[in-house]
């Protein structure tokens, strides 16, 4: 599914350069499940925001599903994300102005999806999260593990090949951090790849595979 | 106080400075034109007398001068006059030698009457008006034409070069009247009692040689009706109805117009002052809008700030006396910019005005500029005061996010409409100014060159013909008047017939050369031949109009090789007309003059000389300036271009032309700086949502697209509402003209579109950054 070979990234700032990456090399398998853990500051999101396209690596080599993608611009990297990789973030990041449904329409929007295909996708993908009766709330109107569904939701309505998960269940209580670790595993269990960071063990054990991190490298 | 440092300061004093400049200049140009002609003397009772006569079947026209005998006979007849008197204006920047010194200058004279500074005003300095005015070769000059000529000049005499041998001797000296009169450039008050040595003594009559300005001022209990009687009873006995009624007039009779209204009244004084008291208080406002737009969007910045002093204890009158205080600091400086922008763009100002920053903004001026500030101040003050005396308290310990999206997008829209307004207006004059410019007047102008010739003599003939031998010369030809200038005219009647069929404006020239010099159309006959002597028998060229005219009168198949009478010549000199033109503009397009054309032949009349260049170059000007040398060696004579002097006839549309400019350019500034920290403003805001919309594959477009939206429904109703707004004022600005430029729809879609595309523009440049920058930065930030 994807490769890193030798990847850093260092931070530069007038008086300071700090290294996040020190040569991460990791290999996903279709269909893996990956739990990224470590210390805070030891690299995790700089890595995940590398393996979604967010940011380019300073050097080394990135391959995503069959592509070399480590050095392009940020309007071919807008391109690659769209589609193949869906994202779940700790603050869920969904829309304030925008409903539960137009939430998770929107990467359907942007792939170019027929309205009607839209429409019917998003009822499914609603249906499936167990949310379709809040398919007309805002945001603020939900509670955090209805939210984290929602954007769970929205990551996965365009059938991406790859799910990044940032910490998703870090704003959650338990039961609601159960849930959406139960949703994760079923998405994976279907065949979605999915990369999840996180600090607690107990969300880790649903991986398949667990990669510890220390001072940007894999330990 | 609050720390008033990062809270774009300089934004805000610089486009309130640029709001304040632009919109107190055009304030004070508009009370400028509402005091024109300070210096009469008891305005309130002095009247302009005008002509008025009707012709059969036709509306009553007025004309704004009079024959010269109308003001004594009115004196005579009505004894509510205090005080009568005329003027007529003679040379215009003429040149004058001092007979004893050989010394010379330039000024502007009239003839008048001897109470003529009891009506107009200005101080004599030197020298008994009455008696100097009633002296024949006396006259009064101004202050500064004094001083040019060395000083204590009363006693001693000067000539016009132009009337050589008509000394006039100097009797006193007055007061340079002010820049805002319309004598502001007069410098010799001759005598009325010279005017018959200089031209044609029309002073006793009371019908023909219109060309005395009349006025009175009456008691103040006058009675209006009793001054009509009086007048119908002077008009029955003084006017020879005979031959008013052989003119084909029914009726005349002289009207009486307070000065005061006079350039109120003048239409198109009315409607500039109209468009420039709008544009003036557009900018004004546009200005104080963009302030508290500036104020509304560092209210987040400012919130925490107001709110922990609301916590302490502090009075809402606090808030309202500090933004107050930043108000007036804030308008002090702007002042002070905008003196030193008007001292930047003082000769600027002079050009387009016509006075200088002195006059422009006199004493009387400054209680308006006073009003405006403090208005100005008021609501930059007040205004924020409220805003921030209602942030809730809470805001103390939390991010104050009330983005008050609805007041700033009220205020841009409002920014938007003005601009879109002033642009459309802007664009209007414009085109009005290209078509005049352009407008095909029936004759080629294009290479023409000219220059009035100083003396009245043969040589100006011969000078013509040296001028044709030069091979960048097609054509020369010498005439009495400027196609574009105010010509004189006269009736048209046949040998042996009293009847007088109509009226027609008289062009005096030299030769047949005149009509492919200025590029006339023969359609019939030919062009009349020179004659080398006075006693001629006059051959005439008329216009379409006049031969379709005369027909109708005549019963005539064809008016070439027929003989006709004026009333200028008399039944002793006939003239034949011998040729038919294509109808040309007589008069400019501001300006045009109705009247059928002819054209007469006669030298001793020719004052300019007409060249038409083989292709208009500053090296053939240099060949035709040579021979004019050559020919005039003592005299400063300057080849000019036609088409510049035709040009500066609509010197005033491109003054409106000029201000609305600066105006539109000013509001655009100014809304442009309002849009663009809108913009930038929602863009910060929006951060996060944009970074979160890249993440989930929105390419840049696409968020541009978002905010193009998102601003295009207060952007699109603003514009039409200013296009809306710009086509009515349009209307008003065109009406002033006769021959105006059509007002297609597409024009104004134009003006919209262009303002629509500068929106797009800003929003599509301060995206831009944002859309192009890592989104993960802005998800950071969370």
């Amino acid at each position: 599914m994807l490769q890193l070979t030798d990847i850093t990234k260092v931070f530069r700032t007038e008086e300071i350069e700090t290294v996040a990456l020190g040569g991460v090399s990791l290999t996903v398998k279709p269909g893996e499940f990956v739990a990224v853990m470590g210390p805070s500051g030891c690299g995790k999101s700089t890595l995940l925001n590398v393996l979604g396209l967010l940011d380019n690596p300073t050097s080394g080599r990135y391959v995503l599903d069959g592509e070399e993608v480590g050095t392009l611009k940020e309007r071919q990297r807008t391109r690659v994300r769209k589609g193949k990789i869906g994202f779940v973030f700790q603050s869920f990041n969904l829309i304030e102005e925008l409903n539960v449904e137009q939430n998770v329409e929107l990467p359907l929007r942007y792939l170019g999806v027929p309205a009607r295909e839209r429409k019917q996708r998003v009822t499914e993908i609603l249906q499936r999260m167990a949310i379709s009766h809040r398919a007309k709330h805002f945001p603020n109107q939900l509670s955090g593990g209805q939210q984290q569904r929602v954007a769970i939701a929205r990551a996965v309505v365009s059938n991406p090949k790859l799910i990044l998960a940032d910490e998703p269940t870090g704003n959650l209580d338990s039961k609601n951090g159960l849930e959406v670790m139960q949703l994760l595993t079923q998405l994976n269990q279907e065949g979605t790849t999915i990369v999840m960071v996180t600090h607690s063990q107990r969300d880790a054990q649903f991986a398949s595979r667990i990669v510890e991190m220390l001072d940007g490298k894999m330990v | 106080m609050m720390n008033i440092r990062g809270q774009h300061n300089g934004t805000k004093i610089f486009c309130l400075a640029v709001g304040l400049t632009v919109g107190l200049v055009l304030l004070a140009k508009v009370r400028l034109e509402r005091n024109y002609d300070r210096s009469i003397v008891d305005r309130e009772h002095t009247y302009e007398v005008q002509e008025s006569f009707q012709k059969q079947g036709q509306e009553a026209q007025e004309y704004g001068a009079t024959p010269g005998g109308a003001i004594p006979a009115m004196c005579r007849y009505i004894p509510e006059i205090v005080v009568g008197t005329r003027y007529t204006m003679q040379f215009e920047d003429e040149k004058l030698v001092l007979e004893d010194g050989g010394r010379m200058a330039f000024g502007q004279s009239a003839f008048a009457d001897s109470c003529f500074f009891d009506v107009f005003g200005s101080q004599v300095l030197v020298g008994n008006e009455r008696e100097i005015l009633a002296t024949p070769g006396q006259c009064l000059i101004s202050e500064r034409l004094n001083e040019r000529l060395g000083g204590d000049m009363v006693g001693r005499t000067f000539c016009y070069v132009a009337a050589p041998g008509r000394p006039m001797t100097v009797g006193g000296v007055f007061r340079d009247y002010d820049e805002n009169s319309r004598f502001a450039r007069l410098d010799i008050v001759m005598s009325m009692p010279s005017i018959g040595t200089y031209s044609y003594d029309g002073t006793g009559n009371l019908m023909g040689n219109d060309r005395y300005h009349s006025y009175v001022r009456l008691r103040p209990d006058a009675d209006m009706k009793k001054i009509r009687e009086e007048m119908n009873v002077m008009l029955r006995e003084q006017i020879p109805w005979e031959e008013v009624h052989a003119a084909g007039i029914d009726d005349f009779r002289f009207t009486l117009h307070p000065v005061m209204e006079g350039r109120e009244n003048n239409k198109t004084v009315r409607t500039t002052c109209t468009i420039l008291s709008v544009v003036a208080v557009v900018m004004l406002f546009t200005a104080v809008m963009n302030y508290i737009l500036v104020v509304i969007s560092l209210l987040v910045g400012r919130a925490r700030l107001v709110a922990l002093r609301k916590v302490l204890g502090a009075p809402r009158w606090e808030f309202y006396l500090t933004t107050l205080g930043e108000a007036a600091i804030h308008v002090v400086l702007a002042l002070v910019v905008m003196a030193l922008l008007l001292w930047l763009g003082q000769d600027w100002i002079r050009d387009l005005m016509g006075v200088g920053i002195g006059t422009l903004f006199s004493v009387q001026t400054w209680w308006v500029i006073t009003g405006v500030c403090l208005l100005v101040l008021i609501a930059c003050g007040l205004l924020p005061g409220y805003i921030y005396s209602r942030i809730p308290l809470c805001y103390a310990y939390r991010l104050f996010s009330e983005s008050k999206r609805v007041w700033k997008l009220s205020l841009l829209a409002f920014q938007l409409t003005l601009s879109t307004m002033l642009l459309v207006l802007l664009g209007t004059i414009y085109r009005q100014y290209d078509y005049m410019l352009n407008k095909d007047l029936g004759y080629d102008y294009k290479d023409v060159a000219y220059i009035e010739i100083p003396h009245q003599s043969d040589s100006t003939y011969h000078l013509a013909r040296e001028l044709e031998r030069l091979p960048c010369v097609a054509s020369a030809a010498t005439a009495y008047s400027l196609f574009f200038e105010r010509q004189s005219g006269n009736n048209v009647m046949l040998p042996g017939d009293k009847r007088q069929f109509f009226n027609y404006a008289c062009l005096y020239f030299d030769e047949a050369s005149i009509i492919p010099t200025m590029g006339l159309q023969l359609v019939q006959g030919r062009g009349p031949k020179q004659v080398e002597h006075p006693g001629w028998n006059p051959e005439a060229v008329v216009d379409e109009a006049f031969a379709k005219k005369l027909r109708e009168f005549t019963g005539w198949q064809d008016v070439v090789g027929q003989s006709i009478v004026t009333t200028e010549f008399g039944e002793n000199m006939p003239l034949t007309i011998v040729g038919v033109v294509r109808d040309f503009t007589v008069g400019t397009v501001v300006a045009r003059d109705e009247r059928p054309a002819m054209m007469i032949n006669g030298n001793i009349y020719a004052k300019d000389i007409l060249v038409k260049l083989n292709g208009m170059s500053p090296e053939n000007l240099t060949a035709v300036q040579q021979v004019y040398d050559r020919f005039y060696p003592d005299d400063e004579l300057v080849v000019k271009r036609y088409a510049d002097e035709l040009t500066e006839s609509y010197r005033e549309t491109q003054h409106t032309r000029s201000l609305l400019l600066i105006g539109c350019l000013a509001s655009l500034f100014i809304t442009l700086i309002g849009l663009v920290g809108y913009v930038r403003d929602e863009v910060q805001r929006r951060s996060r949502e944009l970074a979160i919309r890249k993440v989930l594959g929105a390419m840049v477009r696409e968020l541009q697209a978002l905010f193009l939206r998102s601003l295009a429904f207060i952007a699109l109703p603003s514009v039409l509402v200013g296009t809306v707004a710009g086509w009515f004022f349009s209307t008003m600005l065109l009406q002033q003209f006769p021959d105006a430029v059509a007002l297609h729809w597409y024009l104004f879609l134009v003006d919209a579109l262009l303002v629509l595309a500068v929106v797009a523009l800003v929003v599509f440049l301060q995206t831009r950054r944002i859309a192009l920058t890592n989104p993960i930065d802005y998800l950071k930030t969370e």
